[in-house]
């Protein structure tokens, strides 16, 4: 168990390819980390750096304290589960579990004793005399977290271990991995691109674009205290509302102008981000998530006339896709977020969208049914707004 | 027409027919050209066939074959020759496989110089080593100039060493072609594995023993088999290099078909000896292959 710690790494590979910049991440002694981000991002590259599979251009990286740049892969103490399992295709599933038992010159009768242990916690004891070819992708996965479990390492790498397996596994063995983690408390760092394993499985998230880190923190911190666009528009599903809107000063009021509407801002809001005060007689980004959409609205809610398009029934609840006359935003950060959904999903916004429409998506009550075509007036909660600089698209605070 | 109009299962039927029909000149010609031949020819071993009448003898040349020095000592030199060039092409192919392919420069110039032997005519090359271990060939005098006078020999035309230096050319003619095969296993094995390999910490030996060598399997069953077929029908190298000599010391059972049959005129004879040949080639190649792929499934 130990913690570790990435001091301005960076990551050039011989082409010239900058894959990470910079990187700054401390990780607390029995962490979960996350590290998510769109493809490319850099997020194998910095945990294969970790691991020492990957060398470091630049920068230090510790465990429990110890510098450990020029330590070969298998004497780090810390074990790795691969996207694709990697487990030895010849070897039974015992013999797999063992390897790394076999590798550190642990005896037979212990080695005996671990692996069959570590099948029991993982629920594969029956499985052990079998190959990996004879295994289903939930089986194999088992087996590689075995093989990484049973050397009860310092720490804990897996780079998207849940992508190759079904919708309904990847619920079933997101649980059981943090399970585990938590059971055994071993310091881990997991790469994902998807949010949602980010936001469930993770103490600590790290949301990477382009080699660069975004923000660190908590999975509430990141989801409610965005630092910028990108974060703000990669986490969430559905993703944030984005709208460009007119900042004035009327009185002692901000006014908000979003096209002809126009939202009255409470002093506390400028009281608690001094910062707008900046972009007074400016155009800004807000960013609204689908839940602080309300309708109807709450009574003492600021209102906004949209216009329904149509409407997701989701069982618990129901996505409301509504437009309204303003201006909309279109930064890259936010395009590349969308790109991560689906890769239609540009097009959509851009399309729903056009000129002088911005399409928003309210979560609404499931037994509210609006027509599509009507006019509603969604609440909007007005000290849950998100505020970002159109320039550098960084949160107003 | 009418199959195509027929529904899927129609379709799928006159599809199987179609590879066959394609395939059917080509299987003929083999048949024709290749098989019955070797099928026909196989019938003079019981003869006594000498290019004029034939009568048949039933096996009195196999009896033959092994009552005579020549040929009974042939085979051994046969299955000598055979037993070292699996074992030496093999585990050099691999040690050159595995070196080249951890990256530097020169790596694929080095890879085709390796391979070069192999693409090159057999019998032109034995002429070339054939003056090279010359007495008074460049082996010899390079090693005099080294001052190494002891270690001169008469290459091929001592009847304990011969044999050696025939191999030491089939070594050099055949590994490139294991290598080539071992890059291409080595190439098989996913990257993914090798990382695994690494985190658990594995020692070069124990990755070697556990992981590369029982997932190479395939590849050592095929140049094994390669090199066991090569070395039992040596037979460009002997001729062009000793001729069989001195003393027939190198005779395999190749340049013995050839001798009886094409130099002494005993086609019966030689056809027997033809017979044996193929029959070993078969047997010991089928009998490697099932023990090497029973192995490869326990692995
Ligand atoms: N061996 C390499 N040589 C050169 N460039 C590389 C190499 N490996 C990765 N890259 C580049 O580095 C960048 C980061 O790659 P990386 O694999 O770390 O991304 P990632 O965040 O893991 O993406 P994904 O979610 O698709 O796995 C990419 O632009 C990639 O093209
Ligand atoms: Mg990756």
């Amino acid at each position: 168990m130990a913690s570790i710690h990435l001091k301005n790494v960076g990551k050039r590979y011989p082409d010239g390819n900058r894959a990470v910049i910079d990187l700054n991440l401390d990780i607390a002694d029995g962490d979960f980390m996350v590290l998510v981000g769109p493809s490319g991002c850099g997020k194998t590259t910095a945990l294969r750096m970790v691991a020492g599979l990957e060398e470091i251009s630049e920068g230090e990286i510790h465990l429990g304290g110890e510098l450990i740049n020029d330590v070969e892969p298998g004497k780090r103490d810390i074990a790795m589960v691969f996207q694709n399992y990697a487990l030895y295709p010849h070897m039974s599933v015992f013999e797999n579990i063992a390897f790394p038992l076999l590798s550190q010159g642990v005896p037979r009768a212990e080695r005996r004793d671990r692996v069959e242990r570590t099948a029991a916690v993982l629920g594969i004891s029956d499985m052990l005399d079998r190959k990996p070819r004879t295994l289903s992708g939930g089986q194999r996965q088992r087996v590689a977290m075995g093989r990484a479990i049973v050397r009860e390492p310092q720490a804990f790498l897996m780079d998207e271990p849940l992508s190759n397996l079904d919708a309904k596994l990847r619920v079933q063995m997101r649980s059981e991995i943090s399970r585990i983690q938590a059971e055994l408390g071993i310091t881990t760092i997991y790469v994902t691109h998807d949010q949602v394993e980010a936001m469930t499985m993770g103490t600590r998230i790290a949301v990477m674009r382009k080699g660069v880190l975004q923000q660190e923190g908590s999975p509430e911190v990141i989801y409610g205290q965005p630092a910028n666009l990108f974060v703000a528009a990669f986490i969430g599903s559905p993703g944030m509302n984005f709208v460009t809107a007119e900042l004035s000063r009327r009185g002692d009021d901000l006014v908000l102008g979003i096209g002809p509407q126009e939202l009255v801002l409470p002093p506390k809001t400028l009281a608690q981000r001094p910062a707008l005060l900046e972009h007074e007689s400016g155009s800004i980004v807000i960013g609204i998530r689908p839940e602080h959409l309300s309708l109807p609205p709450t009574d003492n809610s600021a209102k906004l006339k949209a216009t329904v398009e149509r409407s997701e029934m989701l069982g618990a609840e129901r996505l409301l896709h509504v437009s309204i006359s303003a201006k909309p935003v279109s930064a890259d950060e936010i395009m590349e977020a969308a790109e991560e959904v689906s890769a239609a999903a540009p097009a959509m916004l851009q399309d729903g969208s056009k000129g002088d429409e911005v399409a928003l998506i309210a979560r609404i009550d499931p037994s509210i049914v609006p027509q599509p075509g009507s006019t509603v007036e969604l609440g909007v909660g007005l000290d849950r707004l998100h505020f970002f600089d159109l320039e550098s698209g960084r949160a107003v605070l | 027409m009418v199959d195509q109009v027929s529904g899927p299962r129609g379709r799928g039927r006159s599809l199987n027919k179609v590879p066959w029909l394609i395939a059917l000149p080509a299987v003929a010609a083999l048949i024709g050209l290749r098989f019955l031949p070797s099928i026909v020819g196989g019938t003079f071993a019981f003869t006594d066939w000498n290019g004029a009448d034939a009568n048949w003898i039933g096996f009195d040349n196999f009896f033959a074959i092994f009552r005579d020095p020549t040929t009974s000592n042939a085979l051994v030199h046969t299955f000598q020759l055979a037993g070292l060039l699996v074992v030496i092409c093999n585990v050099l192919g691999l040690m050159l496989a595995m070196s080249l392919r951890t990256a530097f420069k020169t790596r694929n110039l080095m890879r085709a110089m390796f391979f070069l032997p192999f693409a090159l005519s057999h019998l032109a090359t034995g002429y070339i080593w054939q003056y090279i271990f010359q007495y008074s060939g460049p082996l010899n005098r390079i090693l005099g100039a080294a001052g190494l006078e002891s270690w001169q020999l008469v290459w091929l035309a001592d009847p304990n060493w011969a044999i050696y230096t025939i191999l030491v050319v089939l070594v050099w003619q055949y590994t490139g072609l294991t290598m080539v095969i071992y890059l291409a296993g080595l190439e098989g094995i996913p990257d993914e594995l090798h990382d695994a390999v690494a985190m658990d910490g594995a020692s070069p030996w124990l990755k070697f023993r556990k992981v590369t060598l029982p997932l190479l399997a395939p590849a050592i069953t095929v140049s094994a088999t390669l090199t066991l077929i090569y070395g039992l029908g040596a037979f460009d190298q002997v001729l062009s290099m000793t001729g069989g000599g001195p003393v027939n010391a190198t005779e395999t059972l190749a340049t013995q078909v050839w001798q009886n049959t094409f130099v002494y005129g005993r086609f019966g004879y030689g056809s027997a000896l033809a017979l044996i040949l193929t029959g070993l080639v078969a047997i010991l190649s089928i009998a490697q292959v099932s023990l090497l792929r029973y192995q490869e499934t326990r692995l």
